[in-house]
């Protein structure tokens, strides 16, 4: 039942439904005979949330535990939050409309560094002090996990601990302890010390952070018997590993809202931009046979009419192939449609590319993400030219006459030649279109190009380089408009502002803890969406904490430098990363980790290679 | 192939979804299960499904119905309804499934069950809600796609109950329904609302049945 105070505020708010759960597949379990709440935050709105794999995966893991009930909390739009406020609501957890304070741990996933301020208003709404060393025994646990806990810094004062990498076991290690600790009457301080002998367990405020007299750090030292370095926690055989049988369906729509099976986890591509690339390694598949099964359990347990084969690069799966010849009859007699995001189409036979063919109906998209091939080799982006415009004619053949193309500005040793390959290969595919005799009549032909702003990211090689400074992104856009001469090409960019705050955060330090907060408490909310965005705030922080963005964002790292994250292990080494770093600028290309090894490291989280082609070769 | 009418009631949490959403998530609770329901031909197949009066967001119902057909004439109907109620959220249960008796186009009234809290009391909401019905008219503007119709509401109001508790009214009230002329109670309480200058608090909407012109249940 809906609590009546709560009940009396719904039909005041845009989409109640995202505030009172009871959903196909949500859990309840009977208050009495559970020992162990668990808030898990997704500090964004429903529908942005409820697309997340990451918290499908742990929600069904937690309550799979006999005595532990997992809820969801998603951050509410800015008309409820009002009504929250004025009401003096608590923030409450989906499921039983319990106050989330009142719950023993509360985990939020930090997917995206715009998300920061959201934390913290969600841990205020819910009435829970935001600073970790505010917070006596009687509060629940606040901890984070998710790819920007790749460096938590910034956020390092309102946690109380982070777990690093993959959680499918890491979680269950952690939440077995927090059930000793609530048996044996631990004190916080005794779990956090011991919590932080888990491996992948980072507690933040058992390490002491020095600066330099330059604002760079001079040394992480952990105390109490914390480890030096904090290693990543992965799971060795995805196939072995806990996957839902179940989701929650939404009843209003989600980003995504289909069932969704993780074909694998890594990347083999080493795209020097790409974080995800990096932090998810070793590149491990699962296999045909599992992802068929767990496909069928979820359809046949949501109804979806949907399934997604995600990953950060599906088409790499060394055995799509059989994967596809055993999901299609399937999935065509159910009427289940096969969504295959993440497609690189260079490296398909002749039948997968028909197998793809028959499930595949989504626009045209093209990431060559830099125009000219001596970029695409800094950066390592294995795309050519000629596949973007085969790519192209096969589409353009088949009816389509529109074609997106994204791209980035602001890379490492980006020039403005650069800039203007771009709208050369645009203008490319548009003389293609031109030149087809078989073509689509009537209609001209659309490119669009979207371009984005490059953001360094902890863990990748260019992790020590500069992000542009916000004059440098507007010169560049402001020369992409002025050269772009066809009505059939379209530009498309963001303002460079946000992209700025990102870089900010991403390689933060502790330091920026008060910035957060501050801005934060001058109204920072939900600042993902760009109406809720003010740079401003940022920038007040900022000097106010006597700090200066560009110090995070547009300085260049030396090698030696001690890097705020240096002591979270993600299985890299860092000479890697300064080897990856040195052939960018030599826009020299790295073979994928398939054709060859290229000795990152992470193949040690495995224990031997990568790939058994590899074994020996190490 | 049968024509079978679905009786559910959709309550407490579930009353906050809107009729795009309800139909969207019992479509997907047909693909749990494996009644035979028979799809719509096209672009697109989804199993093919009509509410008869679709119930806004915000409403409870306790007898709300739509039609699906089944593909396979013999299979047991209280197959479908227990099927239907493993695949569906708890506040959304069916009730019955049956072969559908009347047209759809044969509803003519719903009943609601409408519970006001305001701070003023139940006697003074009592009044304001009086005062209105004791007028000759009730004129207001319904917005329609293409225009705005004034149009007066109160010989369209049969009250069938009326309780007054220290902090809330309840009115039973049976209002037009139905394809040829249905009445929103929405409408009637803006009315109210304009009458007396402000709002209740809370408001709560129980569509209680719906009958047709003869004041038979629609089965
Ligand atoms: C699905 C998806 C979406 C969906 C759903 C939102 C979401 N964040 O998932 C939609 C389409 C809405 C979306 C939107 C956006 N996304 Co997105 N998205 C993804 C995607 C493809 C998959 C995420 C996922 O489910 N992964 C699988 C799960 C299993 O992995 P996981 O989340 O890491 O979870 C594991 C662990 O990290 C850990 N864990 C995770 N959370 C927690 C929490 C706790 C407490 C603990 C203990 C552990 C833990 O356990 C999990 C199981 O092992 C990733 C790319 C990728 N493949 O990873 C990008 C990604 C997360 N998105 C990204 C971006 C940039 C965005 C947008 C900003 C895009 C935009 N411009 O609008 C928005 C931001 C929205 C937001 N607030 O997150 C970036 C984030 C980069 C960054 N860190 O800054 C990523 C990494 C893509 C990329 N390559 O850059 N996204
Ligand atoms: S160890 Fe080698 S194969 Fe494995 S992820 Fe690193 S570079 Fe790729």
């Amino acid at each position: 039942m809906i609590p009546a105070n709560i009940d009396r505020q719904l039909l005041k708010v845009q989409k109640p439904a995202r505030y009172c759960g009871g959903e196909m597949g949500s859990v309840q379990k009977d208050r009495e005979k559970t020992d162990l709440r668990f808030a898990f935050c997704f500090p964004d709105l429903y529908e942005v949330g409820m697309s997340h794999l990451g918290m499908k995966i742990l929600y069904s893991l937690i309550n799979a535990q006999e005595g532990m009930w997992c809820e969801r909390v998603f951050a509410p739009d800015t008309d409820f939050e009002t009504i929250l406020r004025r009401e003096k609501i608590p923030l409450y957890g989906l499921e039983s409309f319990d106050p989330i304070r009142d719950f023993d741990v509360v985990g939020f996933t930090l997917q995206y560094e715009m998300c920061y301020t959201t934390v913290l208003n969600m841990l205020d709404l819910a009435g829970i002090p935001v600073r970790a060393a505010d917070r006596g025994e009687e509060w629940p646990l606040i901890i984070g996990g998710g790819p920007c806990a790749c460096n938590p810094e910034p956020m390092a004062d309102f946690f109380d601990l982070f777990q690093l990498g993959e959680g499918e076991e890491l979680m269950l290690d952690f939440l077995a302890l927090v059930r000793q600790a609530k048996r044996e009457g631990l004190s916080r301080r005794e779990l956090l010390r011991r919590a932080a002998q888990i491996p992948g367990i980072y507690v933040p405020s058992l390490y002491d952070v020095a600066y330099r007299e330059d604002g760079t750090v001079a040394a992480v030292t952990p105390r109490e018997g914390a480890p030096a370095k904090v290693q990543k926690r992965i799971v060795k055989d995805i196939s072995a590993m806990y996957f839902p049988e179940n989701f929650v369906v939404p009843f209003t729509e989600a980003v995504h809202d289909r069932a969704m099976v993780e074909v694998l986890r890594g990347c083999i591509r080493g795209c020097r931009f790409c974080q995800a690339g990096y932090i998810y390694r070793p590149f491990r598949e699962k296999d045909p046979e599992v992802l068929d099964g767990q496909a069928r359990t979820l359809c046949t347990a949501t109804g979806y009419e949907e399934v997604s084969l995600t990953s950060l690069s599906t088409s790499d799966h060394s055995r799509l192939e059989p994967l596809m010849e055993e999901m299609l009859p399937w999935t065509q007699q159910r009427k289940v449609n096969i969504a295959l995001p993440s497609l690189r189409v260079d490296n398909f036979s002749p039948r997968l590319l028909e197998l793809v063919q028959k499930v595949r109906r989504s626009g045209l998209t093209f990431a060559p993400e830099a125009g000219s091939q001596r970029l695409r080799d800094a950066i390592n982006k294995n795309v050519t030219e000629e596949e973007v415009l085969a790519t192209a004619r096969t589409a353009f053949e088949g009816g389509c006459t529109s074609m997106k193309l994204y791209f980035m500005m602001g890379l490492p040793t980006e020039t403005m030649e650069d800039m203007d390959a771009m709208l050369d290969l645009a203008q490319k595919v548009v003389d293609l279109f031109d030149s087809l005799p078989n073509r689509p009549k009537g209609r001209g032909v659309q490119v669009t190009i979207s371009v984005a702003c490059f953001v360094p990211k902890p863990h990748t090689p260019f992790q020590f380089e500069p992000q542009d400074t916000l004059e440098q992104f507007r010169e560049k856009q402001k020369h992409l408009l002025e050269t772009v001469r066809s009505k059939k090409i379209r530009v498309n960019y963001h303002d460079a502002a946000t992209s700025r705050v990102e870089a900010i955060l991403a390689r933060g330090d502790r330091r920026l803890a008060p910035v957060v907060e501050a801005v934060w408490r001058a109204g920072g909310n939900l600042e993902g969406w760009d109406e809720h965005f003010s740079p401003q705030r940022w920038e007040d922080a900022l000097s106010a904490a006597g700090l200066s963005g560009d110090f995070y964002a547009c300085r260049r790292r030396d090698y030696g430098e001690v890097l705020p994250w240096d002591h979270l292990d993600y299985g890299l080494t860092k000479a890697f990363l300064i080897r990856e770093d040195k052939k960018a600028w030599e826009s020299v290309t790295t073979e994928n980790c398939r054709e060859k090894c290229a000795g990152c490291g992470a193949n040690h989280l495995l224990g031997g290679a990568c790939f058994e082609a590899h074994s020996g070769v190490l | 192939m049968r024509l079978i009418r679905v009786f559910f009631e959709k309550r407490d949490r579930a009353k906050y979804i809107s009729h795009l959403d309800l139909t969207r998530c019992m479509t997907r609770a047909f693909a749990r299960t494996d009644i035979p329901a028979w799809f719509t031909e096209g672009f697109n197949p989804h199993v093919y499904m009509t509410f008869a009066l679709p119930i806004p967001l915000g409403f409870e119902g306790l007898r709300e119905s739509f039609d699906f057909k089944l593909s396979e004439d013999g299979y047991p109907l209280e197959r479908v309804r227990d099927q239907l109620n493993a695949a569906l959220p708890p506040d959304i249960r069916v009730l019955e499934a049956a072969a559908a008796v009347r047209k759809p186009e044969a509803i003519t009234w719903a009943d609601y069950r409408i519970t006001l809290w305001d701070p003023a009391g139940g006697e003074a909401l009592a009044a304001d809600w009086d005062r209105l019905l004791a007028k000759p008219a009730i004129p207001v503007e319904k917005k329609t796609k293409h225009k705005i119709q004034e149009m007066d509401l109160r010989p369209l109001v049969t009250q069938l109950g009326r309780r007054v508790e220290a902090e809330s009214l309840t009115l039973d009230l049976r209002l037009p329904g139905g394809g040829a002329m249905n009445l929103n109670p929405n409408l009637l309480l803006g009315a109210l609302w304009a009458d007396r200058g402000r709002e209740a608090e809370y408001v709560q909407v129980v569509r209680t049945a719906i009958l047709t012109g003869d004041l038979a249940p629609f089965a």
